[in-house]
């Protein structure tokens, strides 16, 4: 947020190239770093919180001087009008306190978020962590927190955020402590009567796994990689630093872009994204694939029994029943050696494309 | 561009501040709104599908729907005018073969709205609300998809080739987003991504497969694994890709070349050829979207010849005409015209007076749009412009009336309420009324 100038030289200044204006920009840091939506104060106080247009305009004065360039630099002068007054707005830490004019707002703003004092940011944070490992954030949409849309569990959520704040902002510390939590140890149950539940952690609720972890789990349990524009093979597709790097299938499946906080407008999950698994290279390639584990294992002869276990334990990270594994058997016992291979194909593309596969529970 | 709360741009402030200096006054006004007929009852349903032909760039009235023959040059603009098969109603001369069908078509030329830029006037035309910055309206496509139930294996709602953002499901989700078919169908090779099974794998194959993930499912429904609700997005996406005859919509080599030839051989004519076999196939909504109507120079070019010295014009509107006027006739000689709603529009008009560089500009203060069957009265005209097609002079009729009005011919109650994702009411059409006119 602070970083200025060549962006081909210091990658960490395309941060402020990504917003077009300076009020542009105080949304995308209310809603990526305070989990709130500011927009509302744009035009009159905010009708559900606390805001004012003396916030919203403030905060984006903190970044009038910005040239948004290739070249991001602060320039002498610039100024965001408030329009209720008609005056230029004072540079402000939203609900805080105006800035000195004579100081680096940038770097005072900067400050203030990640400080003690700052309530949302750690607050912001872990509410995003426990969404993208409950599939539902203690505040729900994540970036809406205010006082007129409370946390399910408020008592939780403030204490993750202290412990967030007092650890130094570890997120691998907050992921560790939800991880092991009785509420993401759950079964996936429901009790009855509780099936509807969705809110109140009674039952594991299944949810998607994401565009990058859906593709790189292909690879795994297939043993075949995607190629990543020039990233050398075998790079996964969740340690790829640039959004932009060229891959349909992640693109059909909706991955995230790195220029806004992806909050529901991705494409996962459309239709599509689900022709592309059933339809696409993103499977079928894979799994058809002479050097692939399965035909390897064809080649080396092995017996079904053990086809099934292996592929049951790479996708579903567990050996199959003996229920279904005398299933597969039998099924299996019926198919004429040249058949064998597109049979075993059709299996390990089902066990790619069922639920239990494609969704973390 | 900084965006206002209220939908108006800096620019727009400035163009409207400037034409009330002129002694015009704001068509919005409450005196001019109560003058219209007060009515939000709806019709019964009239339209069982509509194909919206979005002409995006903001199309000319005067060069199309509202022609003004006798004003000065500079207003008339580079073409004549031709007679229509309604007595009385005359058109652009670029629109011959429309000019046959006029009888069967119902133009609005007392459009008006007071946004000027392209972002802006494509959100309030194609959702019905001016945009504001706190909440994406769902367009009529994705209302439709919410509000029925798709029984087809085909898609509920598809834009041909693509969508323009205002065009998606705004805070009704992707779930609600239209299918895009992604290539030009008048390409040989054209093809809906992922449609086709995968090289070397057939029905038979995909079928077995399918038969396994239901297995796979079933036994883990059994087992410890929670309740993993069936998922009824992949179920659609099988029942897509193993229906022929869904697979056969897409399909135009299946159209005889006659009728191929007849809605004209690139991708706006033979996009509404698709149209009108998705249609056919069970798909309540098609958008096709043609770009290029932002025709700020060279009229004569762009909107005639289509490229320097043509012989035969195959520019936006005789490409249009043909499209536009083979598919309500097409839709008429197989029955489908009184249950298809056709509605073509871009998000605004163009200014009264050529600039000098021969085009002209951004207009929304009034234009036109056209609509056919699904219950809409033919060889009408609704409202009409100014001696110079710059204001509304009678029944001015705001994108909100047109939203309300496409929503009661497609039997969606347009007072209805929505849910926004934090479980804000929002309803379907605000402020719109029933253009009664209209309807037969």
């Amino acid at each position: 947020m602070t970083e200025v100038g060549d962006t081909h030289q210091n990658a960490p200044a395309n941060f402020s190239r990504n917003a077009r204006d300076p009020r542009a920009q105080a949304e995308l840091i209310s809603q990526a770093f305070m989990g709130t939506r500011l927009q509302c104060a744009n035009c009159h106080n905010h009708p559900l919180d606390r805001w004012t247009q003396e916030d919203y305009h403030g905060l984006a004065a903190v970044f009038a001087r910005l040239d948004r360039g290739p070249i991001v630099r602060v320039e002498r002068r610039g100024i965001v009008t408030n329009p209720k007054t008609g005056e230029p707005a004072k540079p402000r830490i939203p609900g805080v306190r105006d800035l000195e004019v004579d100081q680096d707002q940038r770097m005072a703003l900067a400050d203030w978020l990640v400080s003690k004092e700052n309530p949302h940011f750690a607050t912001s944070m872990v509410n995003r962590l426990w969404r993208d490992m409950m599939g539902r954030g203690l505040v729900d949409p994540v970036d809406d927190l205010r006082s007129t849309n409370p946390a399910t569990h408020p008592v939780l959520l403030r204490l993750l955020a202290e412990d967030f704040v007092e650890n130094g902002f570890q997120i691998r510390r907050t992921l560790r402590t939800i991880a092991s939590s009785h509420a993401y140890a759950r079964r996936g149950q429901a009790e009855q009567g509780l099936e509807r539940e969705d809110r109140f952690y009674s039952y594991r609720q299944a949810r998607d796994l994401e565009p990058e972890v859906l593709a790189d789990a292909i690879c795994d349990v297939t043993g075949i990689h995607d190629q990543y524009g020039t990233e050398p093979l075998g790079t996964r597709a969740v340690s790829l630093f640039d959004p932009l790097t060229p891959s349909e299938s992640l693109d059909v499946l909706g991955r995230c872009s790195r220029r806004d906080t992806c909050e529901g407008d991705s494409t996962r999950g459309t239709l599509p994204a689900k022709l592309h698994q059933l339809n696409g290279p993103l499977v079928n390639r894979k799994v058809a694939s002479q050097d692939g584990l399965l035909h390897k294992m064809l080649v080396d002869q092995k017996g079904d029994e053990e086809i099934v276990g292996e592929f049951y334990l790479r996708a579903l990270c567990r050996l199959p029943t003996s229920e279904e594994k005398s299933y597969w058997l039998s099924q299996a016992k019926n198919i004429s050696n040249e058949e064998r291979g597109p049979f075993w194909e059709d299996f390990v593309w089902g066990l790619l494309n069922c639920r239990e596969f494609q969704t973390n529970h | 561009m900084m965006r206002r709360c209220d939908g108006m741009g800096r620019r727009e402030a400035i163009r409207i501040g400037g034409l009330t200096a002129f002694g015009l006054t704001l068509l919005h006004g409450p005196q001019v709104r109560s003058s219209l007929a007060a009515s939000t009852v709806s019709t019964g349903p009239k339209a069982k599908s509509c194909l919206l032909l979005w002409l995006d760039g903001g199309p000319s009235h005067l060069e199309t729907f509202d022609v003004k023959p006798d004003a000065p040059i500079e207003v008339r603009g580079p073409f004549s005018t031709i007679g229509t098969d309604v007595p009385g109603t005359r058109i652009c001369e670029l629109l011959p073969k429309t000019a046959k069908i006029t009888s069967k078509i119902a133009i609005i030329r007392s459009m008006t709205s007071p946004l000027g830029e392209h972002g802006l006037a494509h959100d309030y035309l194609l959702t019905g609300y001016k945009p504001t910055p706190v909440l994406a309206h769902p367009s009529f496509g994705s209302v439709l998809s919410k509000k029925q139930t798709q029984t087809s294996p085909l898609p509920p709602y598809v834009a041909i080739p693509d969508y323009r953002p205002s065009a998606g499901p705004g805070f009704l989700g992707p779930e609600f987003a239209p299918f895009a078919v992604g290539g030009d169908p008048s390409k040989p090779d054209f093809r809906v991504r992922d449609l086709d099974f995968y090289p070397g794998i057939g029905k038979e194959r995909m079928d077995r497969r399918r038969a396994m993930v239901a297995q796979l499912e079933a036994f883990q429904q059994k087992g410890d694994h929670g309740d993993l609700p069936m998922d009824d997005r992949m179920d659609r996406a099988y029942r897509l890709v193993t229906s022929a005859q869904a697979k056969q919509a897409f399909d135009l080599s299946r159209e005889k070349p006659e009728v191929r030839e007849a809605y004209g051989p690139r991708l706006f004519g033979q996009s509404c050829l698709l149209g009108r076999r998705l249609i056919e196939s069970g798909v309540p909504f098609v958008t096709i979207n043609n770009v290029g109507w932002d025709t700020h120079e060279n009229l004569v070019l762009q909107l005639k010849e289509g490229y320097s010295g043509a012989k035969l014009g195959v520019g936006l509107i005789p490409t249009f005409d043909m499209a536009f006027s083979t598919l309500v006739r097409e839709l008429d000689e197989r029955g489908l015209l009184d249950e298809t709603l056709v509605v073509a529009m871009g998000e605004f008009g163009r200014t009264p007076k050529l600039n000098t560089r021969g085009g002209r500009d951004h207009w929304p203060r009034v234009f036109s749009v056209a609509m056919a069957g699904g219950g809409v009265r033919g060889g009408i005209v609704v409202g009409s412009s100014d001696a110079i097609g710059e204001s509304p002079r009678d029944r001015p009729v705001t994108p909100q009336d047109l939203a309300h009005t496409i929503y009661s011919l497609l039997g969606i109650d347009p007072t209805e309420n929505l849910q926004t994702s934090d479980g804000r009411s929002v309803p379907i059409n605000q402020g719109g009324e029933l253009i009664r006119e209209l309807l037969t």
